[in-house]
């Protein structure tokens, strides 16, 4: 398959079949239609594409993109844009993904973050990203062009004529459509155009619980707030808890073999959640919801909520190995330093290395403790001959340190009481800028 | 229907559990009145010390007294490790009428010359709102001949991050990153100013921001180390949240039932005139923002405050936390709100019952909206019922009696509550209604002898060995040698 453009790679994606030992209704037909498969990983490069193509000679022409976007819209955004040497400018307080932040900004996205909601209540603070966005391309006329997704007809246009026209044509009549509500954009367009081959189409939203979070989607209040939103076009809603979404992004990852992200989990959780609900079905049916984007992006969500998918195969640590009653080898501030001048010993500073760098003891070396760490589960970084003076900021881990070391037969000693009982003391310590 | 129980502490329990004792107070003592808890800052203050101590932090937390003019309050702090945030000369008076030392206040805010002076005069920690303040101090210790330079602390309101895009809303306090050079000129040259460090006053609760902001005064305390100053604190003003509510379903019930009371207006008004409390119907699509802050919040302050400290810096390649034990920094912080976490509560006596013109039902109560006003915010928890009558089970078959609370200000806007309220049990005429959890911005904050009605009178009550003792605020003692006889 040889291609001019990568544009041309947009749409006509795959629908897999979920197997029915999988979803366990009898009678039904179930299909994930996997947007995944788009250029930059999700239906949202349709949604950029179906606002953007016909203004493409206005990127040209020097207009940059301006959006209210954290995620996957503002990526293809910004990909598109860039193709035509234009860039997108996003205006956002909702970046709940710290990896979006970084990949926009890769990608060479403008952002600007707006607080959050200020709980020192003023009744004349605007709190609106839409207000900042109005005031800026009012402040510099004709410099951009606004997408404004959330109440686009284009948005809801693309999906009608693709999203929906691809499933129309792959299997005909379609009785129960799944899918996220985020600008509502993608199912709305999508359940239009299937309600033309079957008036009877029953169409389900799926949203985030009250309070919990959905990339890219809606939770339960805010869904209240969006333009493009008619409670009218959906038979139905389901709201989903992030943890109901990961537990079945995995059956998704791991016996479907789909790498999707969250919020595809949470439309398969939603389908099934209503599909089960049903009466048994006499007669075939056929169900379609929506694999809006790629798993890779949300590895932090996944380790926030899910931390123990990622806790297994921890190997041996010098901590387990500490001396359960370790030899006293503190040295007190007071007398520190009569026994340096007395045993010269090399001093190891286990603070962050800019603490080290603001101030420190004279001749000292700096060995982060987290750094140690690792290197002790390796083995010991220091000879049997040296004397060593551990430092922290208050002696309890150079205290542990010293205790292991000192039962693997080294000299080594911990400050008592740290950087902390240093200062005290008012000892001298180094500061320079020039490090 | 929906209810919003208020979170209630043991102790708030006890005394509520007194329907004698509270009946007997606001009988002498009048509607509204205000009950104020001196034994529970304390307490909060113990969260706030614990967290710094995980962190190996030798910190100082500063009770913003802004949040209540309670003088008990202020007289149960004076005896713990407790430090005190003023923000006007009264406030500073106060303070140290009630047992603080000049050492332990600092004066935040706009200032006027008297107020600077008198902080002069105590040593009070002057946390300096621009760079005029700063010099004017450098004047006024010449002519006051202080034999030790004033402790300042320079206030910063940027948020400016290499590599980050941030907007920050307009502000009118603080020092901007532009004129930092000057600031430090201006330090340096001068031997009558003692640099303690910089501060700032987050006006959000959210994470991101507060982390921002401690790596931005870390960023501006290594760069002043490196001009040669001496910054040994970093005062991170604001920012904790308060949690009023006892479940977090009641609240999600409540925020739909409001929306969607708007966009269907079949269904009975939760608002008064379906004004919205913020939100209103647009072609059958919801706009605006509440006119409420979270009355829910899921995470204790203590724990806010444990998962900024905890946070990682990549810039700095540091956790935030670990910063002030390995540099000999103290982190101070100003709370006001959380410090008074079921510190009081606000009494008022139901006078009348009626219907409105359009019939939804009127419990008018003896006091006004002033009397329970953070800037025009909505109180959202359900009001305790205090009455001589023994509970009734209401008919379980009955909708709940439900009714807006409204003020006794001869003018249409005073009502204490816009939403409706849903009661468990009617009250009567007679009754008294308690509003749980006010001592923290609630009671006092705006309140006016507006129409010639009295200011709510403040009781402080303390309980020991289950014994309930109540003095007038202003004569709560500063010893409580009641302790012994008891």
């Amino acid at each position: 398959m040889i291609c001019k453009h990568i544009t041309e790679l947009i749409g006509n994606t795959p629908l897999l079949e979920v197997p029915p030992e999988i979803h366990g209704i009898a009678n039904l037909k179930l299909y994930a239609k996997l947007e995944l498969f788009n250029p930059w990983g999700s239906v949202k490069d349709r949604t950029a594409w179906g606002m953007l193509e016909n203004h493409l000679k206005e990127l040209e022409g020097g207009k940059r993109v301006i959006e209210l976007s954290s995620g996957n819209t503002a990526k293809a955004l910004q990909m598109l844009a860039s193709l035509q040497g234009s860039s997108l400018k996003t205006i956002t307080n909702r970046i709940k993904i710290p990896e979006q932040r970084d990949i926009l900004k890769l990608l060479g996205a403008e952002i600007e973050e707006l607080p959050g909601k200020s709980d020192c209540y003023d009744p004349n603070d605007p709190n609106d990203p839409m207000v900042t966005l109005q005031r800026e391309i009012q402040q510099h006329p004709g410099e951009y062009f606004f997408t404004d997704q959330y109440s686009n007809r284009d948005n809801l246009r693309i999906h009608y004529e693709t999203t929906g026209a691809e499933i129309a044509a792959d299997l005909g009549k379609v009785d129960y459509f799944i899918a996220g509500l985020g600008t509502t954009g993608s199912s709305r367009g999508t359940a239009e155009r299937l309600k033309t081959a079957n008036p009877g189409l029953v169409c389900v939203g799926v949203a985030a619980e009250k309070d919990d979070t959905l990339p890219g989607i809606r939770n339960r209040d805010e869904v209240l707030e969006v333009g493009l939103f008619d409670p009218k076009y959906y038979d139905e809603m389901v709201f989903v808890s992030s943890m109901q979404a990961i537990e079945y992004t995995l059956i998704l990852l791991r016996k479907l073999g789909v790498p999707a992200g969250p919020t595809s989990g949470a439309a398969f959780f939603g389908a099934l959640d209503f599909l089960k609900k049903l009466p048994p079905l006499s007669r075939p049916k056929t169900a379609v919801f929506i694999v809006c984007d790629r798993i890779e992006w949300y590895m932090s969500y996944f380790k926030e909520r899910r931390p123990d998918l990622f806790g297994g195969g921890k190997k041996q640590s010098w901590q387990e190995e500490l001396p359960d009653s370790p030899e006293n080898r503190e040295i007190a501030a007071s007398g520190v330093q009569a026994w340096i001048a007395e045993e010269n010993p090399l001093i190891v500073d286990l603070r962050s290395p800019l603490s080290y760098k603001a101030s420190r003891i004279e001749k000292s070396l700096n060995l982060p403790y987290d750094h140690l760490d690792r290197m002790l589960d390796e083995g010991i970084p220091f000879g049997k001959n040296q004397c060593l003076l551990l430092v922290c900021a208050v002696g309890e881990k150079s205290a542990k340190v010293a205790g292991y070391l000192s039962g693997k037969g080294i000299a080594a000693y911990s400050l008592a009481g740290g950087v902390t009982a240093w200062r005290d003391e008012t000892l001298p310590l180094e500061r320079s800028s020039h490090v | 229907m929906y209810y919003l129980t208020p979170k209630i502490s043991s102790r708030v329990k006890t005394l509520l559990e007194d329907k004698n004792l509270l009946l007997q107070l606001g009988e002498a003592l009048g509607s509204p009145l205000n009950l104020v808890l001196p034994q529970a800052p304390p307490q909060n203050l113990e969260g706030f010390l614990g967290v710094l101590k995980e962190f190996k932090i030798r910190g100082k937390i500063f009770y913003a007294c802004k949040a209540n003019q309670a003088q008990a309050l202020i007289r149960g702090l004076s005896k713990t490790p407790a430090f005190l945030d003023a923000a006007s000369r009264g406030e500073l008076i106060d303070a140290l009428a009630c047992g603080f030392a000049g050492p332990r206040i600092e004066a935040t805010g706009p200032k006027n010359p008297e107020f600077l002076a008198l902080c002069l005069a105590h040593g009070v920690m002057i946390n300096a709102d621009d760079l005029n303040e700063l010099r004017q101090i450098r004047r006024m210790t010449a002519s006051l001949n202080l034999s030790r330079p004033a402790p300042v602390m320079a206030r910063i309101n940027d948020f400016a991050l290499p590599g980050e895009n941030f907007v920050p809303k307009d502000l009118r306090f603080g020092i901007r990153s532009q004129e930092l050079d000057e600031l430090f000129a201006l330090l340096k040259a001068d031997q009558s100013l003692d640099f303690t460090g910089f501060s700032c006053h987050l006006a959000t609760t959210s994470p991101r921001e507060r982390a921002m902001a401690l790596e931005n005064l870390i960023t501006l305390t290594l760069r002043a180390w490196e001009e040669g100053l001496n910054p040994r604190a970093i005062d991170l003003g604001g920012g904790f949240s308060l949690n009023f509510l006892a479940d977090r379903q009641e609240w999600e019930d409540y925020i739909s039932s409001l929306k969607n009371s708007l966009l269907d207006k079949t269904l009975p008004s939760y608002s008064w005139n379906d004004s919205g409390l913020g939100f209103w119907a647009e072609n059958g699509r919801l706009r605006g923002a509440a006119k409420f802050s979270d009355f829910y919040l899921p995470r204790d302050q203590f724990a806010e405050l444990r998962e900024t400290l905890s946070t990682h810096s990549p810039r700095l390649s540091i956790r935030l936390g670990d910063f002030f034990a390995e540099n000999g920094v103290k982190l101070y912080l100003e709370p006001g709100r959380s410090l008074l976490d079921q510190a009081g509560l606000t009494l008022a006596r139901v006078i009348n019952l009626k219907p409105s013109l359009r019939g939804e039902n009127l419990v008018i109560l003896e006091m006004n909206r002033t009397n329970l006003n953070s800037q025009d915010l909505e109180f959202l928890s359900d009001p305790v019922l205090i009455s001589e009558r023994p509970a009734e089970q209401g008919d379980p078959a009955e909708p709940p009696y439900a009714a807006f609370l409204a003020g006794s200000l001869c003018l249409p806007h005073d009502f204490i509550t816009r939403r409706k309220v849903f009661f468990r049990q009617k009250p009567r005429l007679g009754d008294w209604l308690a509003f749980i959890n006010t001592a923290g911005y609630f009671m006092d904050f705006a309140e006016s002898a507006v129409l010639k009605q009295p200011l709510a009178r403040k009781a402080a009550l303390c309980i020991k060995n289950n014994q309930i003792r109540w003095w007038l605020d202003e004569n709560y003692p500063l010893l409580e040698d009641w302790e012994e006889k008891a």
